[in-house]
């Protein structure tokens, strides 16, 4: 075998190849999961969220990483004005804070966090969570309260996609 | 030096290598922000809401730029209300919701998408006023916080991506 080394590379008809590293966002490595697992009950101690946490090892130690979750909750049925807080972390590090909170809801809800690598050892990266009180003000992932005309309780899926990215120069 | 033009180019495993062209979506730019500054309680004018705003130069006429707002709201006393306008290029409005409702607390995700505007530097983000005084919402904090109420201080977090579509 020989190397070519050349100033310029064109494909017929003559568009420039274009390297890689041009890239803005150039994901090296993902994951991902989806849970089915059924509606989860949180106490008032803060404790990983079922399916919203991963043991992740970073390919690069100089790349990002983009955790997107998809989390589904309802109220549970004790009281009308819901309340939950969840701390998001990366390697053992707090990112950011926020509550779930409010009247008679029920929802799907995206969040995306981006942080640094910690470099290439494996970290949790993911959400934990509490209730405001116990058996009162509870936020339950993972269900609905209503469904249909009636009080129903659906087992709801989680997703959450991890994207590794070395950004553009 | 030469230039070399062959019809096309192969890996040794006679995988052909395709120009990053044919990327349906090449991202040329991209830009994050975070903001930890505390509560923001708008006024009844529109104002940029910090942290929510960055002024950005295309790094091409003719990409799209595609922005993923996150952050933080909460309400002060109860029901809170609120008005947001997104902007592009300083003054060309995208759309315009409300955020509201009953004692919310939560952390919102937007995307919005549009066309680049030049190569000129320019303003992309959120103006956000209050309904009025009797309806107040706070942003990027909590109301509640482990059994009492507590105001937090969130993390808001917005991500750009400026690719080349293929047309």
């Amino acid at each position: 075998m020989s190397t070519l080394i050349t100033d310029t590379l064109s494909f017929d008809p003559g568009r420039e190849p274009i390297p890689l590293t041009e890239l803005g966002y150039r994901v090296v490595k993902e994951a991902r999961a989806t849970y089915d697992g059924g509606q989860w009950n949180p106490d008032t101690n803060y404790n990983w969220v079922p399916g919203m946490f991963n043991d992740y090892t970073p390919l690069l130690a100089n790349s990002r990483i983009r955790m997107t979750c998809m989390i589904p909750y309802a109220r549970n049925s004790g009281a009308a004005h819901c309340i939950s807080h969840w701390i998001f972390y990366a390697n053992g590090v707090e990112i950011g804070r926020h509550g779930v909170s409010g009247s008679h809801h029920e929802d799907q809800r995206v969040y995306v966090w981006d942080v640094a690598s910690w470099g290439t050892a494996s970290g949790r990266i993911g959400y934990q969570m509490r209730a405001y009180a116990n058996d009162n003000h509870e936020v339950r992932p993972y269900t609905t309260q209503y469904w249909d005309g009636g009080g129903s309780a659906q087992t709801c899926r989680g997703q959450y996609v991890i994207q590794e990215y070395l950004p553009g120069v | 030096m030469t230039t070399l033009r062959v019809d096309n180019l192969q890996h040794q495993n006679r995988e052909y290598l395709l120009p990053l062209t044919e990327l349906r979506q090449r991202v040329i730019k991209e830009y994050r922000q975070t903001y930890q500054n505390g509560s923001w309680e708008p006024s009844d004018t529109y104002a940029w809401a910090p942290g929510l705003w960055v002024d950005y130069q295309p790094a091409s006429a003719s990409s799209r730029i595609r922005c993923t707002w996150c952050f933080n709201f909460a309400h002060t006393n109860g029901h809170a209300i609120s008005h947001c306008i997104f902007y592009s290029n300083g003054s060309t409005e995208e759309g315009r919701h409300s955020i509201s409702g009953q004692s919310p607390e939560y952390r919102h995700t937007y995307v919005w998408e549009f066309d680049s505007w030049g190569t000129s530097r320019a303003r992309i983000g959120y103006q956000i006023r209050r309904y009025g005084a009797s309806n107040r919402p706070r942003f990027f904090g909590t109301h509640h916080w482990e059994g009492a109420g507590s105001d937090q201080t969130g993390t808001s977090q917005l991500f750009i991506e400026e690719y080349l579509p293929i047309t």
